[in-house]
């Protein structure tokens, strides 16, 4: 399935998300100058409008640096961390995306 | 098309024949000529992000070029692109197809920032037709996005 939304300047990643919040399941995609195509055969036409709809609502917002998000990721766990347990996981992953 | 034949080694003296002459001079002149002639270069270059975050190799947009053949040919493709991941755990794969044939091998990268990377494969004793040659890519793993920009692609066909 592919759409073309004008002024959709996100990644793959974006759109694999975005159909995850409406269906509920992974859905691979890719994306590209506009064009988006989604590699799922069992969407649903149901699923696939919302789907286009929530794409063309991305489309406004501005795409956010895949660096950055999973900067704020990984602090976002450290700061959120109550137990010593939590603390030592979430700077293991510090220590394994800088590697 | 005219027939190779093996040039026949005159000896001092000889006279060639018009039939000699005609077969080993105007007709492997001619082998030669339509050869070199019939060889083709084509290629393209892609300058817009493609993203993905399907596991199955799938065609970088735009990424391609095509080739119309005359001769059965031994054909060279070469890519050269930049490449990213989302996070260096999940790696990306690359390669090159000739329509829906995977030639050569399989590239991975794993690299957070774009870097450049090459790619070429050897396409062997193909029948004159068209083809369409290009850059596949996926992710590897569960996570990740990858990310494909600036490509460049060339085939060049030598016939033989």
């Amino acid at each position: 399935m592919e759409f073309e939304i004008d002024g959709f300047r996100h990644d793959a990643g974006k759109v694999s998300e975005i159909c995850e919040a409406v269906t509920g399941r992974f859905v691979a995609a890719s994306a590209g100058g506009g064009t988006i195509r989604l590699h799922d055969d069992g969407l649903t036409k149901e699923e696939a409008d919302a789907i286009r709809k929530a794409l063309e609502e991305a489309a406004k917002e501005e795409p956010v640096d895949p660096r950055q998000k999973r900067r704020d990721t990984l602090l976002a766990a450290v700061r959120g961390a109550t137990t010593v347990a939590q603390l030592r996981e979430a700077v293991a992953a510090v220590v394994e995306a800088m590697r | 098309m005219t027939d190779w034949t093996a040039p026949k080694t005159f000896v001092a003296g000889e006279v060639g024949t018009a039939a000699e002459m005609n077969t080993h001079l105007r007709d492997n002149t001619l082998h030669l000529k339509e050869r070199f002639s019939a060889a083709i270069r084509v290629g393209a270059t892609m300058d817009t992000e493609d993203t993905t975050t399907s596991t199955s190799l799938e065609a970088v947009l735009n990424a391609q070029v095509s080739l119309t053949t005359t001769m059965t040919s031994d054909v060279v493709v070469v890519a050269s692109f930049n490449a990213k991941t989302s996070d260096h755990t999940y790696p990306g794969i690359f390669r090159l197809y000739r329509d829906s044939t995977a030639l050569g091998s399989i590239l991975t990268d794993a690299e957070e920032v774009y870097s450049p990377i090459a790619l070429v494969a050897h396409d062997n004793d193909l029948a004159a037709g068209t083809y369409v040659y290009k850059l596949y890519h996926a992710r590897v793993g569960a996570m990740g996005t990858i990310y494909t920009d600036q490509v460049s692609i060339v085939a060049i066909a030598m016939p033989i």
